[in-house]
């Protein structure tokens, strides 16, 4: 079934649990500076904060993404200055387990930048080097 | 002439070095505490290999003293100091990771558990920041103490940081990003026009522009923001009241200079400058400009504050300029894919990437000949020697070197890596 902007969907993460997703509406339209927007299709931005919650990028009420892609991190949306963005951050913003995402603009905004366990754990699994891990942490650019 | 190098290897994040010891912080949140002495000392297998190692590594400061100046003036002198230089610079110093254990003075879970975004030793104390705060322990603790550096850090401020970098004197410019650029200023007076934003701490708010990261220019700090306009924020000292006829003297905010005025630019594309001491430093397509900063310009002699000096290009394949940094031995300029060494000679010294971290420590007085860089498996501790033999006022690249620090005891110069008599008064300079 097609996904439906800013509709609640189930989606399951093992046997026994399930969380919801809600694709946001904000961050598909043009126009809003301080909004960025996905390029991915609600349906890979659906299976990016899958993959979120199944590999615990978890912490408290944020979660962190990324698309790899063999050895890489696509890209998976831009911010108003139309700048490329690999990272994702999603939000229970009412702490229900209800999620909504956005791509992080980690090198303008604080509060996009992931955490030191994610990262490292991002590290480990080889999605990252060091020095990427580095960057991304001192608000720097790199290429992903 | 050539560099030397040290490379010890392991799975490092983060260095320091301070009076003597290296701090290395590995990957896995170990902080080991190294006896750099000892390390460096293991490599002198000769007698007449003593003074070139003993210079590079361990006393970088000894060859700038006016009395050597003038004695390398004569050829012959200077042609023998550089034959030792020449005696040692094709081996190779290697400490694999095990062996390092034999000159380890401490190892410890580095403070707070997180390993620290950025880190400064200043006055015997560690200062870190990571996603949780501004943090200070005490270090260069006695050998007698089971933990070289405090386990219990202080949290001085909540902020999530960016950048720290400490100035001579005691003040720390900190970069917050989005949040603005602060400092925290440890002298006894405090800037009378900024806003103090931590009951706690005396950290006050220098500018609300983004800050990604940021050094000390003189009293001044240059603001480096990778994502809007960067900026010079220019203080003076101000005669507050007099008392019993001693003048009191406040460090106060004068004014922010964008990098468009002080770069004569009129291009709306973003490009990274920063700016240390004497120099400002500006990419552009292909490579950077330098600009002299005399902060003591005097206009009715003709004389300009901001002075374009010359442009450097950059091969295209080590990628867009990223960062920078300066020392006395030359320019380090970290692009995409390589940190590039500008040395003060005008020879070009190219390390390639991926690196995890590069410091240079042109505030100490044994290590300012230093460049340590942390790439995969291993820590490179790079020492330049060809700065010494050169004119200090006409060279370009690095930091114009002054005679104009208080004279110490050389006896125990290798232990004296900061000048630590700052600390004595914190009103300094008066």
């Amino acid at each position: 079934m097609p996904l439906t902007l800013d509709e609640e969907i189930e989606i399951p993460i093992d046997e026994n649990t399930t969380t919801t997703y809600i694709v946001s509406s904000q961050h598909r339209k043009t126009g809003n500076p301080n909004k960025t927007i996905w390029t991915l299709s609600y349906e890979e931005e659906v299976e990016c904060f899958t993959l979120s919650k199944k590999e615990s990028w978890i912490d408290g009420k944020y979660g962190w993404g990324i698309k790899p892609s063999n050895s890489l991190i696509s890209y998976l949306g831009h911010n108003f200055e139309n700048e490329r963005l690999k990272l994702a951050k999603f939000v229970d913003g009412s702490d229900n387990d209800v999620w909504h995402g956005y791509p992080a603009d980690y090198l303008r905004r604080n509060q996009d930048r992931p955490p030191y366990e994610i990262l490292k754990d991002w590290v480990k699994k080889k999605h990252l080097n060091k020095s990427k891990m580095n960057k991304i942490r001192r608000g720097q650019s790199c290429n992903l | 002439m050539q560099p030397l190098k040290i490379t010890i290897q392991g799975d490092y994040y983060d260095c320091q070095i301070y009076r003597g010891r290296l701090y290395l912080w590995t990957f896995n949140g170990e902080l080991k505490v190294c006896d750099w002495k000892e390390i460096v000392n293991s490599f002198i297998k000769k007698e007449t290999d003593k003074i070139a190692l003993t210079f590079s590594f361990l006393d970088g400061n000894y060859l700038y003293k006016t009395s050597l100046i003038e004695l390398f003036k004569d050829k012959d002198f200077k042609k023998l100091l550089l034959k030792k230089f020449k005696g040692v610079e094709n081996k190779t110093f290697t400490i694999t990771e095990k062996k390092l254990d034999k000159y380890l003075l401490g190892k410890q879970d580095t403070p707070s558990g997180i390993l620290p975004t950025d880190t400064e030793i200043y006055s015997n104390k560690l200062f870190f920041i990571h996603e949780q705060g501004l943090y200070s322990s005490s270090a260069h603790r006695a050998k007698s103490e089971k933990y070289l550096v405090s386990s219990r850090p202080k949290k001085i401020w909540d902020c999530n940081l960016l950048s720290i970098k400490a100035n001579k004197y005691p003040q720390l410019a900190l970069s917050g990003g989005d949040e603005g650029l602060f400092e925290l200023n440890m002298a006894k007076s405090q800037p009378k026009n900024l806003e103090r934003v931590e009951n706690k701490a005396p950290i006050f708010q220098i500018s609300k522009d983004h800050s990604s990261y940021s050094n000390y220019s003189y009293l001044n700090i240059y603001n480096t923001s990778l994502v809007e306009n960067s900026f010079l924020a220019t203080f003076k000292w101000d005669i507050n009241e007099s008392i019993y006829g001693q003048p009191k003297f406040s460090r106060n905010f004068d004014e922010k200079i964008s990098a468009e005025t002080l770069f004569k630019s009129k291009s709306k594309r973003h490009f990274v400058s920063w700016g240390v001491a004497d120099k400002i430093y500006q990419a552009r397509n292909g490579g950077f400009d330098i600009i002299k900063y005399n902060n003591y310009a005097n206009p009715e002699k003709g004389e300009e504050k901001f002075q374009k000096l010359q442009s450097v290009n950059l091969q295209a394949w080590k990628g867009k300029v990223t960062n920078g940094g300066s020392a006395y031995f030359g320019n380090i300029v970290e692009c995409e894919n390589a940190l590039v060494v500008l040395l003060s000679d005008g020879t070009i010294k190219t390390i390639p990437g991926p690196i995890t971290r590069w410091r240079v420590y042109p505030r100490s007085l044994n290590y300012e000949n230093h460049l340590h860089v942390i790439l995969d498996d291993r820590i490179e501790i790079h020492s330049f020697n060809q700065d010494y033999f050169l004119n200090q006022e006409e060279k370009t690249i690095g930091i114009q070197f002054k005679n104009e620090r208080p004279k110490r005891n050389s006896t125990v110069s290798y232990f004296e890596d900061t000048d630590e008599s700052l600390f004595e008064n914190n009103d300094l300079p008066f």
